[in-house]
């Protein structure tokens, strides 16, 4: 639930990016799971957004990895395979029979080698106010991107934290040059390496386990890309250059990047990965360790077929205790995927210096109207590189898991979907005395109906079992009933239980669009949360481009009011203001807190 | 004489502010709550003058009435056709026991009439009486986001590189602002600013201008932590100008500032 409006509100975002306001129903509300962190989303979601997929280069796999609305992408995938290559979005626009607003959204995630504007800036600054103890700053962020056409970008961020000392705590710089006429790209200082399923550096197909089969279960093409995320430690900083020819294509990256870590004994304990550098202890963690890497990878494809190989070396200036107490760690890692018309394979398998590895394979089918899939993983005792970002249940640093995962989606009809997975997990051996290794499973059913004015409801069960444990059952339902064309009511509830405790999360909200140039969305969320197990994770409607989770443990109630105008065509201004009473349950008085932001961005 | 410079150092540690605080002494800022982030000559490198002119300014005054703690500020800003702005600042605090001392200069460009955006680089010296003296550089950044004819959005971000003095033992105030300036009318404008230095708390600052004549503004202003109003007048005759305001502080005199200003 709290994913997939986080996906929506960052949609909705890039919506306003890119300049025009539409309606999310393009957008696949039931793709994103509730157990991903805000970071790991926010990563994805922002590397669309710096780095859009070229449309004459990339394949079906990337196209399933979106998170577009099924019918969306089933016209997208189906389009590719006819017309591999377009040359201007009025021939996209006709040949795949798109309306306005779809091509909006699919423009928000492809770009065409077409010839681009001489100079596109966008610049955007977000300011947030709250009162916790006392009314102070919340965070400040100023981020922009400056293209000068197909042969320069510059992208940069800055960000403050509350508490921090430095009003430039985190700042941020990436360059993107294609200097010659061919496939040549050339990066500079800040960088990620989308690799396969993210066994050593980040995935480049869904990066959480979802309920999109294929996306959470092919690998999509192998790629560098710009960074300009908030997140402040996982990225790689140095210099890369990717060339690609007819079948083949060579990545190879430097970086030497300072990262936060606690160290203690000479020896690196833990990475710190917060960003948030407010205390004594945080300030003295922050930049403390070296990491020098260099990466080098060579991929072959062609129509069904698509391999690759990775070799990496990062040295440390501190011993690392999660490798081993080494300086050093290295490794390879070998990818493939298969296309054999219904049925796919992917799978990918890396081993590390230290003898530790681990194993990713899978295959879809897919007919007109199911797609299936299972994937099986296997994590050796003690994998774990800083940038993995493969799916996994046990999170932490350390491999020591394995699992199975079964994934099943149903188009009944032009109206309904269906669907869900299954997926097994367990620990392959406890590190503590007397303890056997977690285990458990979890599974998540969902129906999507659609009525023909656009109103939507979206069911979806989760239960979650640990051997040994206690059961929890989520249920979570969605809905939005429009009104007229520009007036909705959205409705979102929660329903969790465990050990008999249940807690409950409900948020009903109005919103009114184009008003002129003016939207507004007024709502109010009432929770109950009798235990910490209970608490219920809740995306509100929000300032576009922020994640607004709220984390609701207690029992209270929120109001919230979201208003946003376009000035002169090319700028957004938005202004949010949510308050909040909650109290524990076994305490009498209210605590009333709120949050004001501010938001503008201007595509000029 | 010396007694009385003592007796100033010992107050200005007691009431006062830390090095390079004060970082502007713009009459029109200060009468308008110490707004920072909005108006040309304040310390926002991205408010351009209006095109194709020449902007010449000098402002003074002396903290709470007391001798010893005088400011002294001339600016100098060009503005070309092409809505690109070059600034130059000079700036001299104290007397002869302690003085501080900031040349700064700074660059605007304006895209599309919509977003502004300056950077401004401050050389900072602090020379202190049979101390060695002290020199730091600081970059201030800017944006001005015009919403519309009536309504500008401000951002000033000051020393981003996190300068400091005396070896890193004294670092410069680090400081955001968010202003916004609206007019409702033609003869009213409203404006306030969030404002945040990375030590110390939370400010709101709000302010007023109204022009009862064509050749006359009246500004009020308040902020919260420290808390205290202020006020001001400006008289405009040809391309001068002259204006003149007050600060009030919770246990000090008020402190008046007077500036002047020329532009062709």
């Amino acid at each position: 639930m709290k994913a997939r409006f986080l996906g929506i509100l960052l949609l909705c975002s890039l919506m306003v990016l890119n300049g025009d306001v539409l309606s999310v129903d393009a957008l696949n509300i039931s793709l994103f799971p509730e157990d991903i962190s805000e970071e790991d989303l926010e990563i994805y979601l922002e590397t669309y957004l710096n780095n859009p997929l070229i449309w004459n280069r990339c394949n079906p796999a990337d196209i399933e990895a979106l998170p577009l609305s099924d019918d969306l992408k089933e016209q997208l995938t189906r389009l590719k395979h006819q017309y591999p290559k377009v040359e201007s979005w009025k021939e996209f626009q006709s040949i795949a029979k798109l309306e306005k607003q779809e091509l909006t959204v699919v423009q928000l995630f492809f770009i065409l080698e077409q010839k681009r504007p001489e100079r596109d800036i966008q610049v955007m600054n977000y300011t947030s106010v709250n009162k916790n103890n006392s009314v102070d700053l919340h965070k400040s962020l100023f981020r922009g991107k400056v293209e000068m056409g197909r042969r320069l970008s510059i992208g940069f961020i800055t960000e403050r934290d509350q508490g921090e000392r430095t009003l430039w705590d985190y700042r941020n710089l990436s360059v993107t040059a294609r200097p010659f006429s061919g496939q040549w790209v050339l990066g500079l200082s800040s960088f990620k390496l989308d690799w396969g399923h993210g066994l050593l550096f980040a995935r480049s197909n869904m990066a959480f386990k979802g309920t999109s089969v294929a996306g959470n279960i092919l690998a999509g093409t192998p790629r560098f890309g710009a960074y300009t995320g908030s997140e402040e430690n996982r990225y790689l900083r140095g210099a890369y250059v990717s060339q690609q020819w007819k079948h083949l294509a060579l990545y190879s990256g430097v970086s030497s990047h300072r990262l936060d870590a606690t160290i203690q004994d000479s020896t690196v304990q833990s990475f710190r990965e917060t960003g948030i550098h407010g205390t004594d202890s945080e300030i003295a963690a922050k930049d403390t360790l070296v990491e020098n890497t260099v990466c080098g990878g060579l991929v072959y494809a062609d129509s069904r077929f698509l391999g690759g190989i990775l070799v990496f070396q990062s040295r440390y200036s501190f011993p690392v205790r999660d490798y081993f107490n080494q300086h050093s760690q290295g490794g390879f890692s070998i990818y493939q995927k298969i296309d054999l018309g219904d049925w796919r394979f992917s799978g990918e398998v890396a081993a590390l210096n230290s003898e530790e590895y681990a194993l990713v394979q899978g295959f879809v089918f897919q007919s007109s109207q199911y797609t299936l899939g299972v994937q099986y993983r296997y994590f050796s005792d003690y994998f774990s590189t800083r940038l993995s970002s493969a799916m996994k249940k046990f999170s932490g640093s350390g491999g020591n898991e394995r699992g199975l995962y079964l994934g099943l989606q149903c188009k009944i009809n032009q109206r309904n979907r269906a669907g869900g997975y299954l997926d097994f997990f367990s620990e392959n051996r406890s590190f503590e005395k007397g303890v056997e290794p977690h285990r458990g499973s979890d599974a998540v059913m969902y129906l999507d109906h659609r009525w023909p004015a656009r109103h939507f409801i979206n069911i979806r069960l989760k239960r979650g079992l640990s051997v040994g444990s206690s059961i929890k059952h989520q249920t979570t339902v969605s809905a939005r009933y429009y009104f007229q064309k520009n007036v909705s009511m959205s409705f979102r509830s929660i329903v969790n239980e465990i050990n008999h405790n249940r807690g409950v999360g409900t948020s009903l909200s109005f919103s009114v669009s184009e008003i002129k140039t003016m939207g507004m969305t007024v709502g109010t969320t009432q929770f109950y949360s009798p235990v910490w197990d209970t608490r219920i994770y809740l995306y509100e409607p929000g300032i576009p481009l922020r994640f607004n989770m709220v984390s609701l443990y207690g029992t209270g109630y929120r109001y919230f009011i979201i208003i946003q105008n376009r000035f002169r065509n090319e700028l957004t201004a938005t202004v949010s203001v949510k308050t909040q009473a909650r109290r524990l349950i076994t305490e009498s008085e209210f605590v009333k807190t709120f949050l004001v932001e501010f938001q503008m961005v201007v595509d000029l | 004489m010396y007694r009385k410079v003592i007796i100033v150092l010992i107050l200005l540690q007691t009431f006062c502010f830390a090095a390079f605080e004060v970082q502007s002494i713009n009459t029109a800022s200060i009468a308008l709550g110490s707004i920072t982030s909005l108006y040309p000559g304040s310390l926002n490198p991205a408010f351009l003058a209006r095109p194709k002119s020449l902007v010449m300014r000098v402002d003074y005054a002396r903290l709470f009435g007391l001798t010893g703690l005088d400011y002294y500020q001339a600016q100098l800003g060009w503005s070309s056709i092409k809505q690109k702005c070059l600034g130059l600042h000079l700036k001299n605090f104290g007397n002869t026991v302690y003085q501080e001392k900031t040349i700064g200069i700074s660059y605007g460009q304006n895209l599309k009439d919509i977003l502004s955006l300056g950077l401004s680089v401050h050389v900072y010296n602090i020379a202190i009486a049979g101390y060695q003296s002290s020199t730091a550089i600081g970059l201030n950044f800017g944006s001005v986001w015009n919403l519309n004819e009536q309504m500008q959005i401000g951002l000033l971000f000051q020393n981003i590189n996190s300068p400091s003095i005396y070896k890193c033992s004294d670092p410069l105030p680090e400081c955001f602002s968010l202003g916004a300036r609206y007019a409702p009318f033609s003869k009213m404008e409203l404006c306030g600013e969030l404002f945040k230095d990375t030590e110390f708390p939370f400010s709101l600052r709000v302010g007023a201008i109204i022009k009862p004549f064509d050749f006359m503004d009246l500004k009020f202003g308040s902020q919260l932590n420290p808390d205290r109003y202020s006020g001001g007048i400006s008289i405009y005759w040809k391309s001068l100008s002259a204006d003149f305001a007050f600060q009030h502080h919770q246990t000090l005199p008020y402190t008046l500032y007077y500036g002047l200003g020329f532009g062709f």
